[in-house]
């Protein structure tokens, strides 16, 4: 339960080829607690558990040739708590692919998650992630 | 104190202006991604910033957190919500900024500390996400 840990909870649920892989989906339900908040960079409102799946399952009905998440800078911070350990992750993403019928995307991004140590393995409460371009372009709009 | 008692205590400290009230509830080396920085810093970085935001450039602004969502687990907290930065630059026309957020607690010793905060403009969330 140290931060190499945490990193590896992170990269298992969400590194790689998303939409061909099976047990991506298996490893996002387990890093995400059930109780957990999620904040996608393609939509305006935070979700739940269930809406975040709803969300992602969306994106893999075939709407994409191939879908991948790049990760670098993740850092990963672990501290003591009262009555166990909290993990804080921050890093920056890439999403990128093909949607089916259109050319390739790219959605570079930060990431960053407040994760528990649950005894077992690390779960996430909450989960966020947001368009790069938006924290320069978009700070004042109105 | 409560995770819900602690963030109210951070929200009414950058409210009045009790800025070491507010910076006490943060952890050096906190995980800080502001609204309008492209980068995150720690919470030196982040005094940094919120000092260029000023009385020097600013005649007066406020953060508004709305729809909060507080979850906690073994003393590890989570708030996540909408939140408005909104006021009037000097000589310039008033802004708002609305945006989400989130933020990471943990807690030692019977005191919440703020490890992490993640804020993006909610604009972002729907015009910017496939820029390439």
């Amino acid at each position: 339960m140290d931060q190499k840990t945490l990193i590896q909870a992170f990269r298992a649920a969400f590194s790689g080829q998303l939409e061909t892989k099976a047990s991506n989906r298996d490893a996002i339900a387990a890093f995400l607690h059930d109780e957990a908040t999620i904040i996608v960079d393609d939509l305006p409102y935070p979700l739940d558990k269930s809406g975040f799946f709803d969300h992602h399952d969306f994106h893999e009905a075939g709407l994409w040739d191939k879908r991948t998440l790049s990760i670098i800078d993740l850092t990963a911070d672990v501290y003591d708590t009262a009555d166990g350990k909290a993990g804080l992750l921050f890093g920056r993403y890439n999403f990128r692919g093909k949607p089916a019928d259109a050319g390739f995307r790219q959605r570079p991004g930060h990431v960053s998650a407040t994760c528990v140590w649950d005894g077992e393995i690390w779960r996430a409460l909450n989960l966020h992630f947001s368009p790069l371009f938006a924290q320069v372009l978009d700070a004042s709009p109105g | 104190m409560t995770l819900a008692e602690a963030f109210e205590t951070l929200r009414n400290a950058l409210a009045t202006g009790d800025l070491e009230g507010f910076y006490g509830l943060i952890l050096p080396e906190a995980h800080i991604l502001d609204e309008d920085l492209p980068f995150a810093g720690d919470k030196a970085a982040f005094q940094d910033h919120i000092s260029f935001h000023g009385p020097d450039n600013w005649e007066g602004f406020g953060w508004i957190p709305r729809d909060l969502r507080f979850f906690q687990q073994r003393g590890t907290g989570s708030v996540v919500g909408y939140s408005t930065f909104r006021g009037k630059p000097r000589d310039a026309g008033y802004r708002i900024r609305p945006m989400m957020f989130s933020q990471g607690w943990r807690k030692a010793d019977g005191d919440w500390k703020l490890a992490l905060w993640h804020q993006s403009p909610i604009v972002g969330h729907v015009t910017r996400i496939s820029p390439a």
